[in-house]
């Protein structure tokens, strides 16, 4: 027998980008017991769609961090884009990275055929968006991103005192790569 | 007076140079930008030859700027940190202001439209953080890859930064029913050979360098502490070191292919 309803549908689940994240704002504040919240700042992309731009902020000390941005049409809720914050770390800080061979290379010098393109943060249904949303909170920039936040307001981190020569470096000692 | 030296060193060491200018101008915040030293050891030049007091205010952007103060009452710890943004709080005096260090995206990868949506992107950042800490005095300084003139700098939605403090004094104008605040721009006072200094502070006639300079490097300020700028100049000398070459160019065989900006704001902390 055919079946003809649309799979993943669910009518009770209408819930918009903005709606989602106010609750994941809510889980945050809960589970940090205050320490953190998101703050969803609402904009408008240059090509005039809308765009959620999604900041985590440590309460205490009023410090932001932009995490990521969401866009989608000012009329039409779905199909909603996440947009990661560019992974800017180098590579020697990153749990794994991929690198690409010769073969790949002679085939992107080579490759005159068009070909798919995937993306995988285009979400087109609230349930799609939750369990994106979930994934780009949990990448490795975002968590880093939030426990530097943290820890940089942490009461040792000696902010505004002024202390003499080498004792001020928070540098620290560059990586050598084996 | 607050000294602010903003340079890009092309990932290059040039930390002697660094030293050389902070010494000569009396600089109290360097900013280095596309700087592959590690911070610690410019840090430790910096106290060694020009004065221990140097030292990094905190931050979780230090791989896109590296930040060094001479005074801890000017404060400089990060208050938010964006896609390619650093927000600073800097005391002038008696007041708070908010520095804002900014990297747009290169000019050789991307196109202008790309920057233009950039310079979006960032203005929308700043006026978060403006909301955030209830402060309008900022000041954005940094490598925009972008000129004054390039729409991303002037359109309301974008950096709002117009040619001359007089353009600035109406403090914001309306577009499509929402009101955008006015930053002053005062690079394009430094354009052409008609000005004192350098025509830009960069030299490219690349596809994408039509005009041969370049002032890729700018500071822009809100109208609301317009009142505070002293000063901007690009300079040409770290110490007795020419920056250029033969031609008045950017040398980038011996420094970097941007020349460095110095701001001077009024404030009487350090006096």
């Amino acid at each position: 027998m055919n079946e003809f309803w649309p799979s993943d549908l669910d009518l009770n689940d209408t819930s918009s980008p903005l709606e989602i994240l106010q609750t994941a704002t809510q889980e945050w504040i809960e589970r940090s017991d205050g320490l953190l919240t998101l703050v969803i700042q609402e904009a408008e992309s240059t090509t005039n769609n809308s765009m959620l731009i999604v900041h985590a902020k440590h309460v205490p000390s009023n410090r932001t961090i932009t995490l990521f941005s969401v866009v989608h049409r000012p009329d039409a809720p779905y199909p909603a884009r996440i947009q990661p914050r560019e992974n800017a770390l180098p590579d020697i800080l990153k749990k794994s990275y991929y690198r690409p061979g010769l073969a790949e290379f002679a085939e992107g010098v080579g490759g005159l055929r068009g070909r798919e393109v995937i993306n995988k943060w285009v979400c087109d249904t609230p349930s799609d968006f939750r369990s994106q949303l979930s994934e780009v909170f949990n990448l490795g920039t975002t968590k880093s991103d939030v426990l530097s936040l943290v820890a940089r307001a942490a009461p040792s981190s000696g902010s505004n005192v002024e202390t003499e020569g080498s004792e001020n470096i928070s540098g620290g000692e560059p990586d050598v790569e084996s | 007076m607050c000294r602010i030296i903003f340079w890009n060193v092309q990932r290059k060491d040039l930390t002697q140079l660094v030293c050389d200018l902070a010494l000569a101008t009396g600089a109290d915040v360097l900013v280095l930008n596309e700087c592959a030293v590690p911070i610690s050891i410019t840090l430790q030049a910096l106290t060694k030859t020009v004065d221990r007091l140097f030292f990094v205010p905190e931050s979780s952007s230090e791989n896109r700027f590296h930040c060094f103060c001479r005074h801890a009452a000017l404060d400089l710890a990060e208050v938010h940190k964006g896609f390619r943004t650093s927000v600073r709080k800097l005391r002038l005096g008696s007041k708070y202001a908010l520095l804002g260090l900014v990297h747009g995206v290169d000019m050789r990868n991307y196109d202008l439209e790309t920057r233009q949506s950039v310079a979006q992107s960032l203005a929308d950042e700043i006026r978060f953080v403006r909301s955030e800490h209830n402060n309008n005095h900022l000041i954005l300084l940094g490598d925009f890859n972008m000129n004054p003139y390039d729409r991303g700098m002037n359109l309301a939605m974008g950096l709002n930064a117009m040619m001359t403090r007089t353009c600035v004094t109406a403090g914001n104008r309306t577009f499509l029913g929402k009101q955008y605040d006015f930053y002053y721009n005062p690079m394009w006072s430094l354009f052409g050979d008609r000005s004192e200094g350098p025509p830009g502070t960069v030299y490219d006639t690349s596809n994408q360098g039509p005009y041969g300079w370049n002032m890729l490097d700018q500071v822009v300020i809100n109208h609301s502490i317009v009142d505070e700028f002293e000063d901007v100049r690009i300079m040409t000398y770290a110490g007795s070191n020419c920056l250029t070459d033969t031609k008045g160019r950017p040398d980038s065989s011996k420094a970097s292919d941007h020349l460095p900006i110095m701001i001077k704001m009024k404030g009487t902390f350090c006096e």
